[in-house]
Formats: structure tokens, sequence, C-alpha cells
């Protein structure tokens, strides 16, 4: 009888991540094997699955066609920058409220969570007009601010969160050995919210490396263009290189996933791993 | 408690906010003298990915030959530009030499020099009449033309030959014919139509106008004219009683049906002359023929213009200099050679009279320039109404309101 | 038992009152704390929003310049237009069905990693393709999968005999919204899971031992233990998701352009073609502080709910 269950649910379970993965992978399939197309298949009616000429130069032609490696340096620079301006200023802020007391923190909560309210679209003139104010237009600093600052929001409610959920004990623990407030934060707080912490890192990393409405707008220079902006050379006015601008997304996922492959495994460390279980 | 807080750091911050932008209003400079060195912006759009080093090439050439101008380039895709440029205008950042579709809107707000305080009168002669003509508000040029493109039928060969029809329709009652042949014997959608807000007012433009009526006269939107009623009426039933098209018009835009096209799976499609050079890459095999655009018997032939501008803003301030960089772009053999890159036709007579020397499809493209209409872009209130009619057709093509209950619901927001 | 564990816990979480001494200089602390974050915040994104309230107060010239204020002109113009109900509508179901699509899928798919199993890595490495490809191109993608002429998905169907004849996908709102829905749950799962799955490395084991010597199955301990902790992480998932998915352009703009007749546009895409193709910016402006207002609304609503439930 117990047996039995744990089998079907392990089935169960087999099933289900099989289709989840088929149901993620397939448009990226679809998307490397469009790519992997001569220009005169990708809109073959009806279409075919495979290419009937297999065109790795498509792979190849994209470095020359545009300034591809520009694009992803500029995009890294970003995203990582980015990344660490917003986490720097949301862990003592996300620290603060979850284990202070202090008139503001629910406005200041609040604060944050409108910053998230409006589409950047609509932001756009006003952002120019700042960003131009610090001389940053066609900088990538600009975007760096911007990313940073539309991050916060997530990054100080995630880390709250965690932070709350850790045992205060443990932070006064250390104290009594006689660390100071900061250390016990970096010592002690800071290692067990780990997956926290690279939770709110990746979401930010990838809000930056996707981010294209502000980039799109800011940046002019070819060569200090992003990604995201950067593919853009690929829609002509009549025309869009499909199998270009597939191939370049399928080049922009990769760094993405080997990040996150490098600093995945610190997604389970943290509080099951450590000692807070007993 | 929270609340009082709540209200108190908003009000911080609003304040630090309008000083901010208090500042920045602040500080704009202003210019106008007519100078002849110094550094000027000039944004240009992405017409394909042969655009950018293109114009930077010239740019570069002009530059060695003129050391005291500085150009900075800026090739901005066509689907982003609207945004780009509605940025860099409403934060007093506007470029100095800009490539547009639309010009009107920043006359309104004052915002262009005439063309001819720049230009020299070489270059301004250069531009065929028409071409020219169309960038006049009251009497003055505020744009002149960059490049055209006009639109002519096209038709698959193949398709033709299956189904035993020697001769592209002229008139629209050949059109239902030949339409329903090509549906009897090869079962392929006889003709394209998009009603999308990728280009839908270029149908409801082959229509009306085909039909005797247009988008304004003597100055006054007409939308609901009776011509216009009887042609879009003639294209919706083409739709929806003769289904002679294909299956979604309000759900396909026209790039996507010259694919079709291009796979032999469409009989004709109205489209740009920059057609093709598409197909040569996309579908070398697909042999087709150009004809004119069909008309309502008894109706002149017509064919719809669609040109570019090049605008100049009155906050630069090196007039001089962007005079001179003109005379250097339209350079017959550069702008002709850049003319060939796109795909485009040229709106200097000078380079047409070259290019229909050199080649018989483009004289055929050039020759239609005369019966060319242009869509009224002089008004600044187009953007907004091309919207308003393809809403207008969609509707009708749905069948959610009558052709004419439609039309009179666009003329009235023509009119409000 | 399970819920003196739970409290004990929560206990714990329970900030401390009054950290040092009194005097002021150790009431400012907190403040300095935050100071970054708020610099950030108040001077890149306050500054802007500031400029769109008043611009949706004012009276903008076609080229985008403001030419004064004109009180709430704009909004009443907005509402003149009967689409702009439509808009709403479709703004409502699309947020509410992707989010909580997402969201009840999302917590299937972080209990599945949250398991010690082979392939693990990969799966998870897997889930992040969606976030980390640009949404633009992801919706391309999608589009071209679905597209009624040269789109892979008929051929599948066809192939596998489910359809004869080649489905319009993308043409009635009937078919392309849900087309459209399901193109958002893919793109919002990946962040949603993770979001859980952090939430659910907080559990201690501890609970679920204790939890299974009482002999509660796996769907009690799932609602009496695994539920209640991971309130705060479904909360900042789903606060979040609406607002995201509430003003998602991408998607929708790529695939369907919001046609026909505005049957697919969500207030953002209404508001992108109010703003930079019939140049209205004061209208786009207006249209994008009502849909602020929604949203504010929704989010103090939200968390209100959420939090008094757990006190």
């Amino acid at each position: 009888m117990h047996s039995r269950k744990i089998t079907i649910g392990k089935c169960l379970m087999v099933v289900s991540v099989i289709v989840l993965l088929v149901v993620l992978l397939f448009p990226y399939v679809v998307m490397v094997l469009t790519a992997l197309k001569p220009k005169s298949e990708v809109y073959a009616i009806p279409p075919h699955f495979l290419p009937k000429v297999w065109t790795p130069g498509n792979f190849i032609d994209i470095w020359e066609k545009v300034m591809l490696v520009n694009f992803i340096t500029n995009t890294i620079f970003v995203a990582s920058l980015s990344t660490i301006i917003a986490l720097i200023c949301a862990i003592p802020a996300a620290y603060a409220l979850a284990r202070m007391r202090f008139k503001g923190s629910k406005a200041y909560l609040y604060m944050i969570i409108i910053t998230q309210m409006f589409s950047p679209i609509v932001l756009l003139v006003g952002l120019y007009r700042i960003i131009g104010m610090f001389g940053l237009i066609d900088s990538l600093w600009g975007l760096v601010l911007v990313d940073a600052a539309f991050n916060q929001a997530f990054a100080v409610w995630i880390l709250r969160g965690y932070f709350a959920s850790i045992p205060y004990e443990l932070e006064q623990a250390a104290w009594i050995d006689g660390c100071s407030k900061w250390q016990a934060l970096r010592k002690v707080l800071l290692p067990l919210s780990a997956p926290g912490i690279i939770t709110a890192l990746i979401f930010v990393f990838i809000a930056a490396w996707n981010e294209f409405t502000v980039a799109l707008t800011i940046m002019s220079t070819e060569h200090l263009k992003p990604l995201t902006v950067g593919i853009y050379a690929f829609f002509g006015r009549y025309d869009i290189q499909w199998q270009y601008l597939f191939a370049t997304s399928a080049i922009a996922t990769v760094p993405v996933i080997v990040l996150f492959l490098l600093i995945e495994k610190h997604l389970i460390s943290g509080l099951t791993a450590g000692g807070v279980k007993e | 408690m929270s609340k009082k807080k709540l209200l108190g750091t908003l009000a911080l911050v609003i304040c630090i906010a309008m000083v901010a932008g208090l500042l920045l209003t602040g500080c704009q400079g202003a210019g106008g003298k007519k100078g002849e060195s110094g550094k000027f912006t000039f944004v240009i759009a992405q017409y394909s990915n042969a655009t950018e080093p293109f114009a930077r090439k010239v740019v570069e050439d002009f530059q060695k030959e003129n050391k005291n101008i500085e150009i900075d380039l800026q090739v901005v895709g066509w689907d982003i530009i609207e945004q780009k440029i509605n940025t860099m205008v409403s934060t007093k950042q506007a470029p100095d030499l800009l490539n547009f579709s639309y010009f009107s809107r920043f006359v309104e707000d004052d915002l262009l020099m005439e063309v001819e305080e720049v230009i020299s009168p070489e270059l301004k002669e250069k531009f065929y009449d028409s071409f020219y003509d169309a960038c006049k508000i009251d009497g003055k040029a505020y744009a002149m033309p960059f490049l055209a493109s006009i639109r002519s039928l096209y038709y698959n060969k193949a398709v033709f030959e299956q189904a035993g029809i020697t001769e592209p329709p002229k008139t629209w009652s050949e059109l239902i014919d030949v339409c329903k042949v090509i549906k009897e014997k090869t079962g392929i959608d006889p003709f394209g139509i998009e009603m999308t807000n990728f280009e839908g007012q270029a149908f409801f433009a082959y229509f009306i106008w085909g039909n005797g009526g247009d988008f304004k006269r003597d100055g006054k939107w007409v939308i609901n004219s009776p011509e216009n009623i009887e042609a879009v009426q003639f294209m919706v039933d083409l739709i929806n009683k003769e289904k002679a098209t294909n299956p979604q018009p309000t759900a396909i835009n026209r790039d996507e049906l010259q694919k079709v096209f291009g796979q032999g799976k469409l009989g004709m499609l109205i489209t740009a002359n920059f057609f093709p050079t598409i197909l040569k890459s996309e579908a070398p095999d697909c042999e087709y023929g150009i004809a004119p655009i069909p008309v309502n018997e008894g109706k002149p032939p017509m064919s719809l213009g669609v040109q570019d501008f090049l605008m100049i803003f009155n906050s630069t301030k090196v007039p001089g200099a962007i005079g001179k960089f003109l005379d250097f772009f339209f350079e017959d053999s550069r702008y002709e050679e850049f003319m060939n890159i796109e795909g485009m036709l040229p709106a200097t007579e000078t380079a047409g009279k070259i290019m229909a020397g050199k080649d018989e499809t483009i004289k055929q493209f050039i020759d239609l320039l005369p019966v060319a209409k242009f869509y009224p872009l002089t008004d600044p209130k187009y953007g907004e109404m091309r919207l308003e009619i393809i809403k207008a057709c969609q509707e009708a093509i749905l069948g959610e309101k009558t052709v004419e209950q439609a039309l009179n619901d666009a003329q009235k927001k023509a009119e409000g | 038992m399970n819920d003196t564990v739970v409290t004990s816990l929560q206990h714990n979480n329970k900030t401390i009152k009054g950290i040092g001494k009194k005097g002021k200089i150790k009431k400012l602390i907190p403040y300095l704390w935050i100071a970054p974050s708020v610099l950030l915040i108040a001077v890149i994104i306050f500054v802007p929003i500031l400029e769109l309230f008043l611009t949706s107060f004012s009276k903008v010239s076609l080229a985008g310049i403001r030419k004064g204020l004109i009180g709430f002109g704009n909004f009443k113009d907005l509402f003149s237009d009967k689409a702009f109900l439509i808009v709403l509508k479709n703004t409502l179901v699309w947020t509410i069905a992707v989010v909580g699509i997402s969201t009840v899928l999302s917590i299937g798919i972080a209990l599945i990693l949250n398991k010690k199993f082979p392939g693990r890595r990969i799966v998870r490495a897997v889930l992040i393709f969606p976030w980390a490809t640009s949404l633009i191109i992801t919706a391309a993608m999608w589009k071209y999968i679905f597209d009624f002429n040269y789109g892979i998905m008929n051929l599948i169907l066809q192939k596998a005999g489910i359809i004869k004849e080649n489905i319009y996908w993308l043409a009635k709102p009937e078919i392309s919204f849900p087309v459209l829905i399901w193109v958002g749950i893919f793109v919002t799962i990946p962040f949603t899971s993770f979001v859980i799955l952090a939430g659910l490395q907080t559990i201690p084991i501890v609970l679920y031992e204790s939890g299974s010597i009482d002999g509660a199955s796996g769907w009690r301990s799932f609602c009496y233990i695994t539920l209640p902790l991971l309130k705060e992480s479904l909360t900042v998932s789903t606060v979040l998701n609406v607002i995201y998915v509430f003003n998602s352009f991408p998607i929708i703009w790529t695939i369907t352009r919001g046609d026909p007749l505005n049957q697919t546009d969500t207030v953002v895409t209404y508001l992108y073609k109010m703003a930079f193709q019939a140049n209205k910016m004061g209208q786009a402006a207006a249209v994008s502080v009502i849909s602020f207002l929604i949203l504010l609304a929704f989010s103090i609503l939200y968390v209100s709910i959420v939090m008094r439930r757990s006190d």
C-alpha cells in the first residue's frame, strides 16, 4: 500500500518533469532550428521542422554583421554593475526593515513598490531628462543607474522576507561572542540568506540583461549598445532577418545560463544546509 | 501614523523632484547663427542592414573633406524611431538633422527651420516637384524629400499560368473575375489585403483613390464621402462575399503577406518597389509580374507614393554645415548608390533619370511617379486619423458596423 | 502541534524593539541603513513619475511638448472612447489569468524542484530559459510558432491528427487572447517558481518530520505546513507579478499589436499607441495615472488582507 503510493508519486513526478522540460524547451528548439535555416527556408509554406539546408554559417555571419562582441560586453557590464549597486543599496535597507522598528518603514515599503507601478514606457520622457541632467545620455552608466533603481523593489522585498525568516537569536549570539552588528550581519545573516540573495541577484541581473525600453531611448552609439538594442539591427523597415535574430538570441542566452549554473548550487544551500535545522 | 509618514516621505521626494525639474528646464541654450562649422546630430532611420554602414561611410567621407564639421550619426530602427524622436523632442534635445516619415507635428510647434534657409538653390532644383510640394505647409517647405517608394500590383506568374490567365486585371470588375478564376482553378487565395495597424491605411488608400475618393478635399477631411463608402464596401465585399482574399485581413501585416506571396500561396498583392529586392533573397525562385493598381471603371490610374523626409530643427547652431552636408549627400552618384542599396526610388530628378536609364524595372517605377498620390502627411492629425481609419475598416470587415456607419464615425473623429 | 512549531518560529521573526539605548542618534540609524536605497529611487524614479503626473494634467502638443495645465481634460477624453473600457476589461482578464495560472503551476514546479532527483540541476537551468531570453524574442518566437501560414504549431497538430485544417491562432480574440495569456504564463513561470523555491528553502525540514510523525498526509502537510510558510514568498511574487503582468508590453505588442479593434489591447499597448502613434501624450499619461491608481489600490488591499490574516 505504502510503497505503491510512492511509485505512483514517483511516476507522476517523472511525467511532470518531462512535460515541463518539453514545454520549456520547445520554443528554444524551434529558435535554434530556425537559426540554422537559410533565409529562403524560414518562411516555407508548409513549414518544415528541420532545416533542409543546414546553415550553421548564420552563427558565424552575425559576428561580422553586428558588433556582437561589443554588445555582449556592454550588456555584461550593465547587468553586473547594476546588480552590484542594487544589492549594495538593498541589503542594508532590507536589513533595517527586518530587524529594526522605525517610523516610516511601511512608507518606505510602499514607496519602493510604487516605483514598479509605472510602465517604463510612460516614464521615458522623465527618465531621459534626469539622465541628461547627469550627462549620462548615451552612456552605459545611465543604464546602470536606471536598472539598479528600478530593481530596488524586488531586491528589498525578497531580502527583507529572507532576513526576517532567519532567527534573530543567531545574530544575538554572535554579538555576545563579540561581533559588531555589521560583522554579525556579514558573518551570520548573509551566509544564511544565500538563497535569498542569489534569487535577488539572478532577478536583478536578468532584468538588467533584458532591459530594452530605456536602453533603446538613451543609447545611440553603435559600439556602446547593449544586446537588446543592438540586435534591433536585424529589424529593417521592410525586412526582418529572423535567422540572424534567432541565432543572436540563442547566443545571448548562453551567458545567463552559465552564470546561473555557476551560482545555482547556492540556491539550495543556506538554511536547509546550515545549522538552523536543528 | 504610517500614513502620515508616507505622505511626509512623498512630499519630501516630490520637493526634491521639483527642484530637479526646475533646474532642468531652466538650462536650455538658444542658438540660430548661420554656423558653417561645428558639430551636429544626424538621426537617420534604419531601412535595412545596409543603412548603417553606408551612412557611416558618407559621414566619414564628408568629414574628411570638411575638417571643421563633425557629425554625430545615429541610426535608429523603424519600430522604435517614433518613441526615440518623441522623447528627444519633448526634452528639448531634438537632433539637428532628422530623417523621419512625419514632419507636420513639429511645424505646429514651430520647431523646424524652413528648408530654403538651409539648402542651396541647386539642391532644391534637383527634387521632383511633386515630392517637394508635398513638404509644403502654407506654401513653405519645412522638410525635403529623402527617398520614396511606389506601389504596384505584383502577380505570381505561376499562379496566373495555372489558372490560365494571361493579363493582370486593370479594373475592379476584371479583378473580381480574375479572382474567381484563380480561386476555382488553383484554390490559392487570389488577392492579398492587410487591415492591421501596421499599414491598413495603404489598402484604404488603394481602394478610395481607385474610386476617385480621397482622405481630404479642399483642406477638409472627407473620410465618409460617397466615393469612399463605395470603395470600402467593394473591399469588404471582396473579403467577405467573394472570399477572394487571404482569410483574416485583420490579422496579417503586409510584410507577412509578402512572405506568403513569395511562397506562391497568394495570387496578387499590392506592395512597394522594394519588394523585388526582398524576393531576391527570400524566395529567389518566385516568378512575378508587375502591373498598375486596378481602379474602378473609368477612373484615372493612380499609385500610392510614400516618401520619407529630412528636416532641420531650428535649435541647430550650424545650418550652414548642414546645408553643405546635404549638397554632399544628394550628389547624384552617392545618392544613386544609396537608392540601389535600399531598393528605394530617388527623390531627385537627376538621380531618377540616371537610374531609369540603367534599369528597365526602375524606369517602370519612376514613370509612375507623376500619378503618385501621397498620404495627407502635412496634416498633423494624420497620425491619429490613420488609426481611426484602420479601426473603421476593421469594424466594417468584422461586421461590427456597416461601412457607412464606420466611416461616419471616423469622420466625426476627424472633425472633433 | 504543527501550529505551535509555526508560531514559535514566527516569534523569532518578530523584530526586537529599541535596539541600543535611547537617544536621537540611535533613532536615526535605521534611516542611514535605508538612505542609499531611498536616494537612488528618489532621484532616478520619482522625478520621472512627477513629470508623468504633470503631463497627465497638461495640454500636450502633437510633438510632445507641454503647453500648460488643463485639469482633468485628458481623463475626460479618455472615458469618451468606448475602447478604453474594453481595454480595461482585457487588462483585468490578462492579469488575473496570467498571474493566477502561473502561480498555481509555479507552486507545483517549485515543489518538484525542491525534491532531490537526478537531473535537477538541468531542469532548474532549463527553467531559467524563458526568463533569460529577451521578452521581445520570446514573443516573436511564439508568434512564429503560432502563425497561420508558416507556423510549426499547425504542422505538429496536423501530423498528430488532431486538426485537419490549419487554425488561425492569432486572428479572432477568442483564440488569440488565450494564446497571448499562454505566452504570458510561459514567461512568468520562471520568476514565480524561483521565488517560491527560495521560500521553500526556508522551511526547516524538521517541520515536515514532525508532521509525518503525526501522520499528516502529503496534501495535509502541504496545506498546513508549506502554504502558511510560503505566505511571504507568495505575497512578494503575487504583488510583483500583478504589477509586472499588468504593465507587460512586448508580448501583446509583438504578437497582435492589440488588433483587431482593441480586442487584444491591454492598458499598456493602448497607451503606447496613444503616445507614439496617435501622438496624444497627455492622454497616454492619463491612462498610466489611472493604471497606477488601480495597481496601488490592489497592492494596498492585497497586502493588508494578507498581513491581517497573519497577525
